[in-house]
């Protein structure tokens, strides 16, 4: 019987410590494969950083929205309507709730030139709903 | 495994549990702090240049300042709106205070006919058809209310409509205590 | 009128709630038949009340009864029927309404078909229940009344139900996942039965199994249904986000995989009783955090509901009594539960507990990717941050890998010793497996990857075992049995659709104008022309595709102007090998349109292996054996007594 219960005890403890284990990895896998929220000032003064993944918003301004000649390449300007705007170059199909005058997320690469290269476009849903990170938008820059 | 091992080890899900209930509690914290963003309070109402929605003539900030106004962002496709526009008509009747409206992102013939067919309470109505006052004002959707003194500072905001208890108990007092 | 009869039965319907919480326990603790009885009987008048007060809803909106608030914001004069009576559940109020009329169908349910229970046991669970409906009631009166009125000012035109729910997934897909969820209480009342009454042998393992079986069948219905809807109605032909809410019904969908299978353990050899009764609580306490996440407004998504701080406050109340309570129970009463143990080597107490530690380490990753960016926030004092997609399929993915390593050898294992012959032969299947995987990907798709190799390998050992096992057992085959291998089965073929689909996928943005035509991996779509089309609640921009010079196909972008929502209607050619996807975009300029076309092998597979897990799951439940052993534990519990 004390066999068993010994075996029982190393059976429970290899789980938990690979349970564990793989835990920590994960806490650790985490730290990769975060993405820092920045608004259009944090983008513009250099607190957002250059050539890792990151999401940006901000309000889409109005007429910005310009298609090259060829192909999906699409440039716009985001703003957080206190004069801080930064324009975004996106390769793609944009969301169907896209507009000019409505908030939009997007995520991707800020290069040195301070041009935000979006790999995907997110716009909110329907009438009542704002992005969450857009929410305190308008105090954000508060004096 | 003694028993006292044993007890702590069931007690661990229990712990799990409050850890768990802690980091939403703080989580739900955050979020009910941006519902009410309280920054604008005591803040100057944000200047504006937009046409009135009857009139078509250009109204600015100027145009509101000397008297207090009860701000309230309307839209004909808001239905939350008509349920708070009885109050609006019995606060402009009795004269409590002056109503300016904003009428916000929507079609000036919907607003129009919606004001005919409901009673038109304000005394003035701003056109903001692309929202741009909104945007300045944090608005999330109608309707919402700001009262602004007569010096044009934001001394009050509500998100949602108005109901008399909050007329009577969050308003009111404000108002009194001006006159 | 008819909005306050609702609101009246609703009323009686918690009423009758605290009566059955009353009469229930009462009877439990004096195991007085009478009490219990009348307990039944109420559970009766609950279902009826709360019915009553759910159709009353339904033809409120049928009437367009724009008077009541909820239909005001959630319906027009111009929807079709099917979308008025679907609008229903589409918003908070009527969704949650539903939510309290599931809790007391599950309460009718086990009232009834549990007259073989012993008598404290049933009063417990039927207590149970009821204090989990007279929570939710409590919180739909006082916070979340569908039924409350717009007076005055009554609207002549309501503002419309959200479009991208105007759909028939969107119909079934949340009913299909309130019934799951609800369905884990009936476990949680069994465990807390349990831990009231200390007994816990194979014949309350056996009574459970057949509810958490149930339930996770409806809940696996339910994910798949939502997986599929945001396939085609979102427009991007992404089926899973790793959304917060997504995960939030996943979390319970993995822990109810796990006490499935401890269950078995705890029927059959009396292991793991703590365990079991552990992650009976747990699964469906994660129901409930799931309930707080998508419905307090914290996390905001696709599926979340809108913001109201009070509500979020009452759920959190209610989670915390609950979930705490029933922890707190645990931590009191557990120890007086003693298991069983004799286990040796690759026995298949082995495998199951390997099994529950893989998927509790899974749940614990997601809810560690999930709740991350809310702490973070919190410590950092507003900083925001998210967790994408990568992190999960990096931790996700490797862990099911091993699950259907181990997931293979499940047939062949025993109780308490497997003899390690039989893991030797099965061996010569897996490396057969590993060959036909290694050459299949490479005629079927031209392209060879590791993952879509390993998945396939393991997927084909699975069926290969699995089949020779059901071969060997045909003599005497049971429903449960079946139950097992067709489950194990749908699992291999979910996760070979899963692999394929994300290795193979085809894609292509292009902008194009009527006349021209792409090529995608060997199908040629050519853009006919856009034209425009209407219906009684939108307009819509359709275009005509032409496949191959053969097929048509038409996606649209349609414009729904009461919400100033234009969504995108994808054109799907569905197939069970691959599916053909186009999604119209934006009109660009001078007639030219943004266009994405997508080649999908496998994706059904998903949804396919979803759905026979999912019926297996229930089949399992029709054992005579449960029946027939369920008459034996009576006659030996009144011989104790």
């Amino acid at each position: 019987m004390k066999a068993v219960r010994r075996r029982r005890m190393l059976i429970l403890a290899f789980l938990f410590c690979g349970g564990s284990v793989t835990v920590a990895l994960a806490v650790v896998a985490l730290q990769q494969y975060i993405n820092h929220f920045y608004l259009p000032h944090e983008i513009l003064d250099g607190t957002a950083p250059i050539d890792r993944q990151i999401r940006a918003g901000g309000m889409v301004v109005h007429e910005s929205v310009v298609y090259e000649a060829e192909g999906l390449m699409t440039t716009f300007e985001l703003s957080d309507l206190k004069g801080s705007t930064f324009s975004v170059r996106y390769e793609g199909l944009l969301p169907s709730l896209f507009r000019e005058g409505q908030g939009a997320i997007v995520i991707g690469i800020l290069n040195e030139r301070k041009t935000f290269i979006a790999n995907e476009v997110l716009a909110k849903h329907d009438e009542n709903y704002v992005p969450p990170e857009l929410k305190d938008l308008h105090e954000a820059n508060d004096p | 495994m003694t028993r006292r091992q044993w007890r702590i080890l069931l007690a661990c899900p229990l712990l799990g549990f409050l850890a768990l209930v802690f980091i939403l509690t703080i989580a739900f914290d955050l979020g009910r702090h941006d519902i009410h963003p309280s920054s604008l309070i005591d803040k100057p109402f944000p200047d504006f240049e937009l046409p009135s929605l009857r009139t078509h003539e250009t109204v600015n900030l100027g145009s509101l300042l000397g008297e207090a106004r009860l701000i309230n962002i309307w839209a004909s496709w808001c239905i939350a709106c008509r349920s708070e526009h009885g109050l609006l008509q019995q606060i402009a009747e009795r004269g409590d205070v002056s109503i300016v409206g904003v009428n916000y992102k929507d079609q000036r013939s919907d607003a129009v006919s919606w004001l005919f067919e409901l009673g038109d309470p304000f005394a003035m109505n701003i056109f903001d058809s692309e929202g741009d006052l909104g945007v300045d004002l944090g608005v999330y959707g109608a309707p919402e209310t700001f009262l602004v003194d007569a010096q044009g500072f934001i001394r009050y905001k509500r998100v949602g409509p108005l109901t008399d208890q909050i007329w009577q108990d969050e308003i009111e007092p404000i108002l009194r205590s001006w006159d | 009128m008819i909005p306050e009869l609702g609101h009246f039965a609703a009323i009686l319907g918690l009423a009758s709630a605290i009566g059955i919480v009353a009469t229930g326990i009462w009877g439990a603790l004096h195991t007085n038949e009478s009490w219990v009885e009348m307990s039944i009987r109420l559970t009766k008048l609950q279902f009826g009340a709360l019915a009553i007060a759910f159709l009353l809803l339904i033809l409120c909106f049928l009437q367009d009864d724009f008077s009541v608030l909820y239909v005001a914001n959630n319906s027009n004069t111009e929807l079709p029927w099917y979308y008025k009576v679907s609008g229903t559940w589409g918003a908070h109020e009527g969704s949650f309404l539903l939510w309290t009329l599931v809790t007391a169908s599950w309460t009718l349910a086990v009232a009834l078909r549990s007259k073989n229970l012993p008598l404290d046991l049933h009063g417990y669970v039927l207590g149970t229940m009821g204090i989990l409906n007279v929570a939710f009631l409590l919180f739909l009166l006082a916070s979340s009344n569908p039924f409350e009125r717009l007076v005055p000012n009554v609207p002549f035109q309501g503002a419309d139900l959200n479009p991208i729910l105007q759909d028939p997934g969107q119909v079934i897909h949340p009913p299909m996942l309130y019934i799951g969820y609800i369905g884990f209480a009936v476990a949680f009342s069994f465990g807390v039965a349990a831990l009231c009454t200390g007994k816990l042998d194979s014949a309350w393992a056996r009574w459970t199994r057949s509810w958490v079986n149930m339930a996770w069948g409806f809940l696996t219905i339910g994910i798949a249904l939502g997986s599929w809807w945001a396939y085609y109605e979102l427009g991007w032909g992404g089926w899973w986000f790793w959304d917060p809410v997504e995960n939030a019904s996943f979390m319970p969908w993995l822990s109810g995989i796990a006490l499935i299978h401890s269950l078995a353990a705890t029927e059959k050899r009396g292991a793991f009783k703590n365990w079991t009764i552990l992650l009976a609580l747990l699964t469906f306490s994660m129901c409930l955090v799931g309930a707080f996440l998508v419905r307090s407004g914290v996390l905001t998504s696709v599926h979340a509901f809108a913001v109201d701080p009070q509500r979020g406050l009452f759920l959190l109340g209610i989670l915390v009594a609950v979930v705490g309570g029933a922890l707190y129970l645990y931590f009191v009463r557990a120890s007086t539960i003693q298991s069983r143990i004799q286990y040796w080597g690759m026995s298949r107490e082995i495998l199951i507990l390997i099994n529950n530690a893989l998927l509790v380490v899974a749940v614990i990753t997601i809810m560690l990717g999930t709740l991350y960016p809310l702490g973070y926030e919190w410590f950092t004092d507003g900083e925001k941050l998210s967790v994408g997609g990568p992190y999960f399929n990096r931790i996700f993915l490797p862990l099911m890998i091993v699950l259907a390593f181990f997931l293979a050898l499940a047939p062949i294992s025993q109780w308490k010793n497997t003899p390690m012959l039989l893991i030797k032969r099965s061996s010569i299947l897996l490396a057969g497996s590993a060959v036909v995987a290694l050459v299949l990907p490479w005629i079927l798709w031209k392209s060879l990857n590791f993952g879509v190799t390993c998945a396939i390998a393991l997927a084909l050992w699975i069926v290969t075992t699995h089949f020779k096992a059901l071969w060997r057992q045909r003599k005497s085959l049971t429903l449960g049995y079946l139950g097992m291998v067709v489950a194990h089965v749908g699992f291999a073929i979910a996760i070979s659709g899963v692999a394929v689909t994300s290795a193979f996928s085809h894609e292509q943005a292009a902008r194009m104008q009527p006349g021209e035509s792409l090529v995608l991996n060997e199908n040629t779509f050519e853009l006919v022309d856009v034209g425009q089309t209407q219906a009684p609640n939108y307009t819509a921009d359709r275009a005509h595709f032409r496949i191959n010079g053969n097929r048509n196909m038409f996606p649209e972008r349609r414009n729904y102007p009461l919400r100033q929502t234009i969504t995108t209607e994808a054109a799907i050619t569905p197939g069970l090998f691959r599916d053909l996807y186009i999604s119209l975009g934006n009109p660009i300029e001078n007639g030219s349109w943004g266009v994405r076309v997508q080649e999908k092998p496998l994706v059904r597979w998903i949804w396919l292996g979803a759905f026979v897990m999912a019926l297996a799951a229930m089949v399992a439940c029709l054992d005579k054996r449960y029946k027939r052993l369920a008459k034996r534990d009576v006659l030996k519990s009144v011989a104790q007594a």
